[in-house]
């Protein structure tokens, strides 16, 4: 694509913004669903109030500085106000539209660019340094007991003393895993997600070993890259569309009917809608994006599905009851609308019902790099989430998303006297079906 | 402009992250639900307690500046929109539930707490709040109160004023006043309660309300009923009446409503439909389905077209998806509404509607009723259609003309705010007029609360 001038660029904020200004009643349903309004309640933080200042900002009656900027930066991007929205309007659009004018007029902060570095570069940093990064990490964080987690030895920048680390996986899951099954039978392309297949491979390994049992390969395209949330997060849209094209490639791998199956509530949104709401009208990326869009599953949705569902109860028959509490993860629940599937499969794993939290639909606050860049807030949304998880007393607590699993487990470091381990259904699901 | 004094004061008062001045800010406290009236104040404060509200109270008044207080922004009639300057007072903080007093029935509550949250809190304890306006789950306590708010339930419970016990509100000038009690019977004094609820933060900042809560029926039953004209269907709620049941709601939609939603959800309407009930009875279990047979007996006595009982949630549900849908469904006809919403005696309804009819073809334009009509509440839509021309305003005043006539009021339960100001005349004559005035010069005497609200400035 030819490069924007700076007119053309307002333009298209203008045409954005504009879309959703005029779907935005101002009703201010979407008070009560954003956790960064329930911690700070200021009208900037509400869906409408961003809108309205969007709108504002593209009309050129506001600058954009950085005192503005800190507004569209305190969203997680939940998506829990564009789900609530009797009218439809798309705040999560609108913010990360901002977001990019301002990265194009004032850079991108450099925490958010340095994940983008460490995640935007297939066969970089993370996977060359994988083997190194694993070891050196030991020396630097002391491993945190029962997880594969790690907390800091010493103090560094942006990870403080209670700091929940992930273990960086001394062999990523795609190096370690390429095809998995009978080759005759039905299979899945599995989209692993940068935390299954850098830090939480054992998601990853166990997603094997649930479709292994139950007839399904498992085929991992190597070329797969980060899908490009965090990037699409911090404004750097052009860093995607390399991304998007890239995963297009990867994953037209074995046709059109076969799905792709993620186990990251984050991966799945930006695959099912994230590409397309940012380059649907892109045509060179359009009908690959669609393509990608119609055949992702998040596993739970996958393993719900009928054909499947009944072999599943079968193999969990025999599972250990234990109590398990689920969080629903944002871009699960929300972006996703799936909240009946992960917990019927989650019920299977656990051989009983789900012990409900009080909210389970809260965010547990990490937004991406949001944590990083708003890291008190970011923590007061997770304590509210430990403590109604805690309070359930239950054995374990379930979720979807590999970003969920490190920030709740960060949050139980933190609070004194819990200690309920955190996992992602899939890997309960293995243990239920054993050997 | 602020003098800097002033603000330099706010800041102290409150620290700088609970004030602002800030342009963004100011464009996000100009708005509330109405779609046209917008004012940016010149800034923002967002108190956490009384003394503070108190002492925000006196600064504006030392230095003359218009204040307006704010609850979830939710309203259809600018009431919080802050139409002279000044600065808005967002009391979104205080959003605790004080005192559940379940063997008195009461609840203290802050002017912040989102209504559905207050409602959930009584229901854990098998009680229930039963004011229930459409935005529960973001309106708050506060402007409910400051409204006056009814909903879908003010056939059989009421409206806000009739739960609202006692008030602690701080006066323009500063002063923090405690209206009311913790007793149903209370005759200590004026009835100052009632003076607050429905002022719309014209003549004090609420900070504090005891609230009336009643035991949580037990069951509920819900049913639709649809005839063939508003006349018939006005004939069965005549009926209904006359059995000695009350239902807890009583909604209704006309032809071009229910017309609206078949096309948007294909719910199963007949044409030959021209309204629909959507009936609530709740009580006690076992004498529910003896009242939803006299129900069913009285609505067939006047030729009931379908007849609809849920069984299930999900049957409910169902039952009100038609109610649910209107105004998405509205949309889909025009994307320009002029929206009222007016009350008349619950037996002129029929009549109501007949002038509205006249209205509309008299003007050639779209009018579609629907609302509460156990209570009387009509809210009307009136368009041109898709692609008509700009929408005749004569229409709305004849609107306003034909609720006088029938004895109606000009505004049921969205207030009067900065948008119906010049029509209040129609309801309020000029003495009453005079006194409300007085009310008002009473308590502040320099007009600096929520100015250019409900009545207009001689």
């Amino acid at each position: 694509m030819a490069k924007q001038t700076q007119a053309e660029k307002l333009a298209a904020l203008q045409k954005l913004v504009k879309n959703e200004t005029d779907k935005c009643i101002r009703c201010g349903e979407c008070r009560t669903v954003c956790p960064v309004f329930g911690e700070t309640p200021l009208e900037r933080y509400t869906a409408r109030g961003k809108i309205a200042i969007a709108d504002s900002l593209a009309r050129g009656e506001l600058e954009f500085d950085a005192h503005t900027r800190e507004l569209f930066d305190n969203c997680l991007l939940c998506t829990g106000c564009a789900s609530q929205c009797s009218s439809g309007a798309r705040a999560d659009k609108v913010v990360i539209a901002v977001r990019e004018a301002f990265a194009d007029k004032l850079g991108v902060p450099l925490v958010k660019k340095a994940v983008a570095q460490a995640l935007s570069l297939p066969g970089g940093v993370l996977e060359t340094g994988a083997r190194i990064g694993s070891a050196a990490q030991k020396l630097a964080f002391k491993a945190v007991p029962e997880t594969s987690g790690l907390y800091r030895r010493f103090a560094m920048p942006l990870v403080d003393k209670d700091q929940y680390v992930p273990q960086l996986a001394a062999t990523p899951f795609r190096n370690a895993v390429r095809f998995a099954g009978n080759p005759d039978q039905p299979k899945v392309i599995f989209f692993t997600g940068c935390m299954t297949n850098y830090f939480m491979t054992e998601i990853g390994h166990s997603l094997v070993k649930v479709l292994n049992a139950l007839g399904v390969a498992v085929e991992v395209p190597p070329d797969q890259a980060c899908c490009g949330m965090p990037m699409l997060a911090s404004g750097e849209h052009e860093i995607v569309r390399k991304q998007a094209r890239r995963n297009i490639g990867a994953l037209a791998l074995g046709g059109a009917d076969v799905p792709i199956v993620t186990a990251c509530a984050s991966c799945g949104h930006m695959l099912k809608h994230g590409y397309l709401d940012r380059f649907g009208d892109d045509p060179g990326l359009a009908p690959g994006l669609e393509d990608i869009a119609a055949r992702t599953r998040d596993i739970t949705e996958f393993l719900a599905a009928d054909a499947l569902r009944d072999r599943l109860a079968a193999l969990t028959a025999k599972a250990a009851r234990r109590s398990a509490t689920y969080h629903d993860p944002c871009h699960l629940r929300k972006a996703q609308k799936l909240v009946t599937e992960p917990r019927r499969i989650l019920e299977m794993a656990t051989g009983g019902a789900v012990d409900e939290m009080r909210h389970p639909e809260a965010c547990c606050g990490l937004g991406g790099t949001y944590c990083l860049a708003n890291m008190e807030r970011s923590k007061q949304i997770q304590a509210k989430k430990i403590e109604d998880a805690v309070s359930t007393r239950a054995d374990v607590v379930a979720t979807a998303c590999p970003g969920c699993i490190l920030q709740l487990r960060d949050g139980m470091r933190r609070r004194k006297g819990a200690n309920m381990p955190v996992k992602h259904i899939i890997q309960l699901l293995a243990e239920a079906i054993g050997a | 402009m602020l003098h800097q004094e002033f603000i330099s004061k706010l800041e102290a008062l409150l620290g700088k992250d609970r004030c602002s001045f800030s342009p963004e800010d100011m464009v996000a406290y100009s708005y509330d639900a109405n779609p046209e009236k917008r004012a940016k104040p010149e800034g923002m404060v967002s108190p956490k307690n009384t003394e503070e509200v108190a002492e925000i109270m006196k600064l504006a008044y030392a230095y003359d500046v218009p204040v307006t207080p704010r609850g979830g922004g939710s309203g259809y009639t600018g009431g919080c929109v802050p139409v002279r300057g000044g600065i808005v007072m967002a009391m979104d903080r205080f959003n605790r539930i004080l005192e559940i007093d379940r063997d008195n029935f009461l609840v203290i509550v802050e002017p912040g707490v989102v209504v559905k949250d207050l409602q959930a809190e009584a229901d854990r304890i098998g009680l229930m709040y039963p004011p229930d306006p459409a935005s529960i789950a973001f309106a708050t306590i506060g402007g409910n109160i400051a409204e006056n708010a009814g909903g879908i339930r003010a056939v059989k419970y009421g409206v806000t004023k009739h739960y609202v016990m006692g008030l602690e509100v701080v006066l323009p000038t500063g002063e923090i006043v405690r209206t009311g009690s913790k007793c149903i019977k209370d005759v200590a004094g004026y009835n100052l309660t009632e003076l607050f609820v429905g002022s719309e933060g014209t003549l004090g900042v609420i900070t504090k309300a005891v609230v009336k809560v009643v035991p949580k029926p037990e069951a509920r039953r819900t049913m639709t009923a649809t005839f063939a004209t508003l006349e018939k269907a006005a004939e069965a709620v005549s009926a209904i009446y006359a059995t000695g049941v009350r239902p807890a709601t009583l909604e209704f939609l006309d032809r071009i409503s229910l017309e609206a939603v078949e096309k948007a959800i294909a719910f199963g309407a007949k044409p030959e439909e021209g309204a629909l009930l959507l009936i609530e009875v709740d009580g006690s279990d076992h004498g529910l389905d003896a009242e939803v047979e006299k129900i069913q007996a009285a609505c067939e006595k006047c030729g009931v077209i379908t007849f609809r009982k849920a069984q299930t949630d999900e049957d409910r549900e169902d039952l009100w998806k038609a109610r649910r849908a209107l105004s998405f469904a509205l949309c889909e006809i025009a994307t320009e509404w002029e929206d009222d919403d007016i009350s008349v005696p619950i037996a002129r309804i029929p009549a109501m509607i007949r002038k509205l009819d006249e209205i509309a073809e008299r003007h050639h334009i779209i009018i579609a009723n629907f609302g509460h009509y156990g209570d009387g509440n009509i809210h009307i839509g009136m368009t041109t259609g898709k692609n008509g021309g700009p929408f005749p305003m004569v229409a709305k005043q004849e609107v306003v003309a034909a609720v006088v006539e029938l004895e109606g009021r000009i505004a049921a339960e969205h207030g009067i705010g900065c948008v119906k100001v010049e029509n209040l005349h129609w309801n309020i004559d000029e003495p009453t007029m005079n006194l409300m005035r007085r009310f008002k010069t009473l308590l502040d005497p320099k007009g600096l609360l929520n100015p250019g609200k409900v009545m207009p400035e001689v």
